[in-house]
């Protein structure tokens, strides 16, 4: 009964796929699909675009910057929140807010506390005699990566902070009172017996996070839109612009390609690493 | 019995912060240290919010050269008249609050069933739980071309219908990889006995099970209204219009059309974000749960 | 070694008494068992001993040492858990090996001790095993082994063998005694189970509600139990025709009497009060009978011949306590 509408879902799915590969054989526009075949003549274009490295680099360094940051400083806050009853609750739900709210309310939030004039940042950095001008934060080439990237930060470390602090609280507790009779200090308890039970959910929210983050689309474009200059052109944006607003879907298609090898080939070591990871630590 | 929180550092917390002594200074420099910590996150994640409920709320000139938290010229309410007047907000909301529920309805009518099928019959093998991580891995961009032309080709661009389709259907594997777990956790001897009472199958499901993971339910209905609200990607694509634009395309044409209105801008963006931050902090037990039991299987 | 003694001590949980007034002493290097029903206090007990939980009021020495605010790594104790609470993500060398580490004992000192406590319990093939793998009772020895493996002063055991299959269980209460006896350490050791408390320890405090009921030599508790509780908890086999009863009259004692029972069968008592008029219904109860006990009524035990002090000589497992019946109670004795 279900598994013809399963079928159904899946082949929907794979549909797109297979009409990306089509297209990306083909000189195409929007309005006039499948016209021309080329061949691999959009791949070639593509080892040749000088934008598209640059694309790459940027979701890379995004990606890295944002899973790191965000894993690691929602790690301290759960540990930090582990003896707090009360203040964990309150944290709990108010941690919920930057995840779900919209990424227009994101975007409109940060557009506003990053204004060169008027914005929060350069206020108070002035008003404490920090700086002297207006910086602008998403119009300088050196800053606007960065300022995208706190931007994300705000907005996904609640979510690591979710999933690591239900792990913490997940551990058994006897090991750990045995530590204590055992007269283990506080840091070789963490060295030794934290660390080494919450790794595995570490890997996880590690590994999820990447993924997402290599999909980042809607911080940009709302913000920078990939400028200053190609400083801000993630993957996402630049096949966007490509296909949407030059309107040339053929290459669009074949970047879009590339970049689903590309992801494909950056997780895929990583997730059988973490299988590996889980059977060690499971064995020894 | 309530036994000592063993926290994870393996030191008694409640007991013994009264101790005196170094040891138990060393415990307060500790725990100050942490509440610091603490504190400081907590105003991170609340001033840029507070920054733009205020900011809503001040005169258009103030916004213009001040970045201050607190509105210094008088509060007003001129920003949210203006912008709900200036610009159809209440219409984006409108198409944004559609789309969401009926495609959340949509999801969860076909994802039920399916995740039912996936956790019980093993239907699709592997195959399925590999599309559900493939669906995930995949940015949507990859596939926006197609789809837009399929949607161009039935004629649903810039409609509502088409948008509740599209939303639907990106946001059926997360239902099903959320509900999983739930429904796992239901034991088999009630279908069994329900089963061998003579219940269909799908009798069984609606009757017996559905009732039983309500949670899950819920916490899939709620995640995928918010996903589909907040989505933006492809209602950029598909709509171009008033007519069928949701609250993310309205708000971000703000930007284009009007210049740096930036008080309108903040209300507006508000009126989307608020309902959803009501609707979080109503539902905020279940989705915590659900995120952490659909985050931590990975 | 040390002696650990609790004076007056009280444990809350918020409002709720876990522990009531506890006092007793285990003198250095004895087998002290803590028995009682799930939820009678022993855990929180042992805990306060060890310093995993706090002592609401009253005094806990070690020696002539008020312990009360040392933390656990300070009180030289160790602990065997329930569930035995190994490290999950260690071997085994390396959780034996742990309380030494911690104490950054030199290396080679380490390796010493630990292949010593590992042949000692027959670990040495599964020293590299990480204790995932491992089978309970290979668990509870490698838990073991944490413990003894530093010399502690006190020895604590929190129902060391009560998840394990009911075979291994008496293996293994054999094998614990004898190893703790060798090492001559003082131990505390809770139980559930009275036939272990009964053939491992040096002395029993019966506990139950929170109360300590009863402390004594094993035999001496099972002969001469001081109220229903006790003699209740302290079951064993029956089956004579004569059985003793015990009576507990007004005034607070007990009287001990011998009868004919035939399912069911009225008895009469004669109570211990003097000076007490009119009928009493008191409660009987039954007490283990052992092969080689006969009483006459009125007259004390006869001492317990030797053979029978030894650890297992208390028969079968428990058996349920048979229902009250009603005696009647005149004065005048």
């Amino acid at each position: 009964m279900t598994v013809p509408a399963i079928l159904i879902l899946i082949v929907v799915s794979l549909i797109p796929l297979v009409y990306v590969l089509a297209l990306s054989f083909t000189k195409s526009s929007m309005t006039k699909p499948l016209q021309e075949f080329v061949g691999f003549g959009n791949y070639r274009a593509a080892f040749h675009d000088e934008v598209l490295g640059i694309s790459v680099r940027n979701t890379l360094v995004f990606a890295i910057t944002t899973t790191v940051l965000e894993t690691v400083l929602g790690f301290i806050l759960a540990l930090a929140l582990q003896k707090e009853r009360l203040l964990s609750k309150i944290f709990r739900t108010l941690a919920l807010l930057p995840l779900f709210t919209p990424p227009v309310g994101v975007a409109m939030i940060w557009r506003l506390i990053y204004n060169p004039e008027s914005g929060m940042i350069n206020h108070y950095l002035m008003k404490v005699g920090l700086s002297r001008g207006f910086i602008a934060f998403l119009g300088d080439k050196k800053l606007a990566l960065p300022s995208i990237i706190g931007a994300d930060v705000w907005q996904w470390t609640p979510f690591c902070f979710l999933l690591l602090f239900a792990a913490l609280q997940s551990l058994p507790r006897e090991p750990f009172e045995a530590a204590a009779v055992d007269g283990t200090t506080p840091w070789q308890v963490f060295r030794k017996l934290t660390l080494p039970m919450v790794a595995p959910a570490l890997i996880v929210v590690f590994l999820f996070r990447m993924i997402i983050s290599f999909k980042v689309f809607d911080l940009v474009f709302m913000l920078t839109m990939g400028g200053p200059g190609n400083s801000t052109q993630v993957a996402s944006f630049y096949i966007y612009r490509v296909g949407f607003k030059m309107f040339n879907t053929g290459y669009g298609a074949a970047l879009s390609v590339l970049i689903l090898l590309l992801i494909s080939l950056f997780t895929t070591p990583l997730t059988i690493g973490r299988d590996l990871f889980m059977k060690r630590i499971g064995q020894e | 019995m309530a036994t000592h929180e063993f926290a994870v550092s393996g030191e008694p917390t409640l007991a013994q912060e009264e101790s005196p002594g170094s040891e138990g200074a060393l415990r307060l420099l500790k725990r100050t240290g942490r509440i610091f910590v603490i504190v400081l996150f907590l105003i991170f994640i609340l001033l840029p919010v507070a920054f733009i409920c205020t900011t809503s709320l001040k005169i258009p000139l103030e916004i213009r050269i001040s970045g201050a938290l607190l509105p210094q010229g008088g509060v007003v309410w001129e920003n949210w008249v203006k912008a709900f007047s200036e610009v159809p907000v209440l219409r984006y909301l409108f198409n944004s609050s559609l789309i969401a529920f009926v495609s959340a309805m949509l999801v969860l009518f076909i994802a039920v069933p399916v995740t039912y099928s996936i956790v019980r019959f093993r239907t699709g093998g592997f195959l399925l739980p590999s599309w559900i991580l493939g669906t995930y891995v995949m940015p949507p961009i990859v596939v926006s071309i197609p789809i837009f032309t399929m949607v161009k080709m039935v004629g649903l661009t810039n409609t509502l219908p088409g948008l509740i389709i599209v939303h639907t259907m990106l946001n059926l594997p997360i239902a099903v990889w959320l509900m999983d777990s739930y429904f796992r956790a239901v034991p088999k001897e009630l279908e069994f006995a329900a089963w061998t009472d003579g219940y269909s199958k799908v009798r069984t499901l609606v009757r017996v099970v559905v009732p039983l993971i309500k949670p899950g339910v819920m916490v899939a209905g709620i995640i995928n209204l918010i996903l589909s609200w907040n989505e933006f990607l492809f209602a950029l694509i598909l709509t171009y219009s008033a007519k069928s634009n949701t609250f993310p395309i309205g708000i971000s044409n703000f930007v284009g059309e009007h210049g740096l209105q930036f008080g309108q801008m903040s209300a507006a963006a508000l009126a989307g974000i608020i309902p959803i931050y009501i609707m979080v902090f109503f539902f905020a037990r279940n989705l915590v749960e659900g995120l952490t039991r659909g985050g931590l299987r990975g | 070694m040390a002696s650990v003694a609790l004076r007056n001590v009280w444990k809350y949980y918020g409002h709720v008494e876990a522990v009531i007034d506890n006092s007793w002493k285990c003198e250095d290097r004895e087998f002290f068992s803590i028995l009682g029903p799930s939820g009678c206090g022993k855990s929180s007990t042992l805990r306060m001993v060890a310093g995993l939980e706090e002592i609401s009021k009253g005094d806990l020495f070690f020696d002539s040492r008020r312990v009360n605010d040392l933390h656990p790594r300070d009180r030289n104790v160790a602990m065997v858990f329930e569930n035995w609470a190994l490290y999950p993500t260690m071997n085994v060398y390396d959780n034996i090996a742990h309380p030494l580490r911690v104490r950054r004992i030199p290396a080679r000192e380490i390796d010493q001790k630990v292949r010593e406590a590992a042949e000692f319990l027959g670990l040495t093939e599964i020293l590299k095993h990480n204790v995932k793998r491992l089978s309970g009772g290979e668990m509870q020895r490698v838990s073991i082994g944490r413990a003894i493996v530093r010399d502690p002063a006190v020895l604590l055991m929190d129902e060391p063998i009560s998840h394990l299959d009911a075979s291994l269980r008496s293996r293994m209460r054999d094998e614990l005694k004898t190893q703790i006896s060798k090492l001559g350490v003082t131990t505390l050791y809770i139980t559930h189970d009275q036939v272990e408390a009964m053939a491992m320890a040096d002395r029993i405090a019966v506990m139950n509600e929170g109360r300590v009921q009863q402390i004594g030599k094993p035999l001496d508790i099972y002969s001469h139990p001081r109220n229903i509780f006790v003699a209740g908890f302290i079951g064993g086999r029956f089956g004579s025709a004569e059985v003793p009863f015990l009576h507990d009259c007004p005034g607070g004692k007990l009287r001990q009497e011998y009868f004919p029972l035939q399912g069911g069968q009225e008895s009469e008592t004669r109570c211990a009060a003097r000076g007490r008029e009119g009928r009493h219904e008191g409660r009987a109860g039954q007490l283990p009978r052992r092969s080689g006990l006969r009483r006459a009524a009125g007259r004390p035990y006869d001492s317990v011949p030797e053979t029978c002090r030894r650890g297992n000589d208390f028969g079968a497992e428990p058996r349920s306590f048979p229902s009250a019946g009603r005696s009647e109670c005149s004065s005048g004795f």
